[in-house]
């Protein structure tokens, strides 16, 4: 029998990979949905307790729990205005609106389904795509991620309702914020104004925390005696052809969260970015509008963050170069087992990336079970008077701000940034734009720094915008972000469109 | 909120209560950016040094501040040729209406009770029932029973099963 097929059939030989799976996948979905607890912390804390496990047992649970954490990330998100998980920042959009109104079942059931679509093309292509995606991705220079980051920042103006300058000077305020701390080649303290508290930057994830939920919280309290909407829990299972309707949005998102997710660093976070800018800008008439409870942008970034679980593997499997910090968690687990991922790991013992394969498709086929179930309870959170809520949000937010690093201070950062929310918001400033720019800010300048560094100079860089492929066209897509919404591009396209009527 | 947002986004009729200072504010955060990194761009004056990256986001913010200001300037502020000090009230007064304000207050007690060594559970239950009580004092039963079933589910879930400490 060959490799492969051992690979994919051996979680059905062993009853308790299939346990470990099952276990792994429902903790994993409602750890993802509990603010303050992630994926990456969970599958952290397996690998002291699954070291004395069999290899492919302990795989298994890592699996599950990564799978269930980037799905349930969305369901605080729905309910609670609070992404549980980074990857889910983008699920606040349209997601919590639609709880608003009464739809907080309608979202979970349609974000469980496309969840698992995505998952199981991001496993479908780490099955097929793995040699030519790693290759892809290792093809990418400095200049490609620091265009990569700028096309993120670029997302500003889709991802407010507003004027897209105030979403921009929100952006330049988190990556500056983002910047305080140890400059990260040089070990020069920044913007400390001489705190050493500070060297060590500002945490993004309890900034999210703040500037989510603490924010939120304050901004609605005024509204605490407001109706309770009842959650229609009636359906909860999406109509087939609502499903279909959106597979080929779905099935979109999917190939650039698995692009996304095969990039080193990029992760599930920045696939769901910029899967919903793909869909506000290729979605022209939703049912209902962008930022209030369209289900298209919930459906994409829903596919694409879980399509990215997938990709993120390609290069931890292929090159030993984790997709995203979770990747980078199990293939320490994997190298204390005695495994090796990399090049050789095919050659090696190829069978492992066949479990791998398989244990993704089991994991996102069981997110329908555990994704479609307990969503009355999870409901009934929206469903719990203001002046509670509030609170418990607030309680749940320090708590979450707290384990993050276990200190005090980091309850202090969350209620600042929840402050700055607060008052960015009270003044038309949409939070989104600065929380993306705290988390692509890094990325962004250590690449642009790297650029410098690689081609020998701002010459070097601009030479190799025109000299390599995949570095051009990134930079026709950041022009023509840029230039798209000016007064000269509208007017150049309704002449040729004028031209090209006067023809016919 | 929602209606002097939607007053400016949609009507774009006044400006908010607040709105100028809010600009002087936000040049002032950029400005201190602009200026430590010219000062550590002194020091290390390459374009890959530390500085150069934030010098060209804090001058970038800085010219967008401007460019938002001299839109601004089209609208009215809803409160044109009131008095600086009668301003500065009517500015609190919308950024932190009643129940926010005092919201944010017992938000700040707790955080002061966990940072001068409350043990976490105590602290809870007085910021859980003092701001429950607050916003919903008719059911303060309810609101008990609210506050121990959170406080035995987060200890359950964060001690319990996942071992994480508290503060």
């Amino acid at each position: 029998m060959s490799q492969s097929l051992i690979g994919l059939l051996t979680p059905f030989t062993d009853p308790m990979m299939l346990v470990a799976l099952a276990i792994g996948t429902c903790a994993g979905v409602y750890v993802g949905a509990i603010p303050g607890l992630t994926g990456t912390m969970a599958v952290s804390l397996l690998v002291s307790l699954t070291f004395s496990w069999r290899t492919n047992i302990a795989l298994a649970a890592m699996c599950g729990v990564y799978i269930g954490a980037v799905y349930g990330g969305s369901r605080s998100a729905i309910l609670l205005n609070i992404p549980g998980a980074p990857a889910a920042v983008a699920d606040v959009f349209d997601g919590y609106p639609m709880a608003l109104k009464g739809q907080a079942a309608k979202a979970i059931g349609i974000a469980t389904t496309q969840s698992v679509v995505g998952g199981l093309f991001g496993t479908l292509a780490l099955l097929i795509l793995t040699p030519m995606v790693s290759k892809f991705a290792l093809n990418f220079s400095p200049v490609d991620y620091f265009l990569l980051s700028i096309m993120g920042i670029l997302m500003v103006g889709a991802l407010g309702n507003g004027s897209m300058i105030k979403g921009m000077i929100a952006a330049c305020m988190g990556i500056l914020l983002g910047r305080v701390g140890q400059d990260y080649a040089m070990g020069i303290p920044r913007f400390t104004m001489g705190q050493r508290q500070l060297l060590a930057g500002i945490p993004s994830v309890v900034a999210m925390i703040g500037l989510y939920g603490f924010s939120e919280a304050l901004a609605q309290v005024n509204m605490r005696d407001a109706k309770i909407v009842k959650q229609d829990v009636s359906r909860i299972v999406p109509e087939f052809k609502v499903v279909v309707k959106h597979l080929p949005l779905t099935l979109r998102c999917a190939v650039i969260g698995t692009v996304v997710g095969a990039l080193p660093g990029a992760g599930g976070t920045i696939a769901s970015l910029l899967a919903y800018d793909h869909a506000r800008r290729t979605v022209k008439n939703p049912e209902v509008p962008f930022g209030e409870g369209a289900i298209e942008g919930l459906v994409a970034p829903e596919s694409s963050n879980n399509a990215a679980v997938g990709g993120a593997f390609i290069p931890m499997l292929t090159l030993g170069v984790p997709g995203d910090a979770v990747t980078a968690i199990i293939m320490s687990a994997l190298v204390m087992h005695g495994m090796n991922p990399g090049p050789m790991l095919m050659q090696k013992s190829g069978t492992l990336f066949y479990i791998v394969v398989m244990l993704n498709i089991l994991g996102n086929l069981l997110l329908l079970p555990f994704g479609l179930t307990g969503i009355k309870v999870f409901a009934k959170f929206v469903e719990i008077p203001k002046g509670r809520l509030f609170p418990i949000i607030f309680m749940l937010a320090v708590v979450g701000a707290y384990v993050t690093n276990n200190m005090i201070a980091h309850i202090g950062w969350m209620m600042l940034f929840g402050l700055l929310g607060y008052i960015l918001k009270k003044f038309g400033f949409p939070a989104s734009p600065l929380v993306l720019g705290i988390v692509l800010g890094n990325l962004m300048e250590t690449n642009w720094r790297n650029s410098l560094m690689s081609f020998r100079g701002f010459g070097g860089v601009i030479n190799s915008i025109f000299t390599r492929p995949i570095t051009l066209v990134l930079f026709l897509v950041v022009l023509w972000t840029l230039v798209k919404g000016t007064r000269p591009y509208r007017w150049c396209i309704e002449q040729i469109k004028g031209l090209f009527a006067k023809k016919k | 909120m929602s209606e002097n947002k939607q007053k400016n986004t949609e009507g774009a009729k006044f400006l908010n209560p607040g709105q100028r200072f809010f600009t002087v504010f936000l040049l002032a955060f950029a400005g201190f950016f602009l200026w430590q990194s010219i000062d550590i761009l002194h020091q290390y004056p390459k374009v890959s040094g530390p500085a150069f990256f934030p010098l060209c986001i804090s001058g970038l913010m800085i010219f967008l501040v401007i460019l938002d200001f001299v839109k601004s300037l089209k609208i009215p502020a809803i409160d044109a040729g009131v008095p600086l000090g009668r301003k500065l009230i009517d500015t609190f007064k919308y950024v932190f209406p009643k129940e926010s304000f005092i919201f944010l207050l017992i938000c700040i007690a707790y955080f002061v009770l966990l940072v001068l060594g409350v043990p976490f559970m105590i602290a809870s239950v007085l910021f859980l029932m003092g701001s429950m009580c607050y916003m919903i004092p008719h059911n303060i039963v309810k609101n008990a029973i609210y506050t121990v079933v959170l406080l035995v589910a987060i200890y359950l879930i964060f001690v319990l099963v996942f071992k994480v400490s508290l503060p």
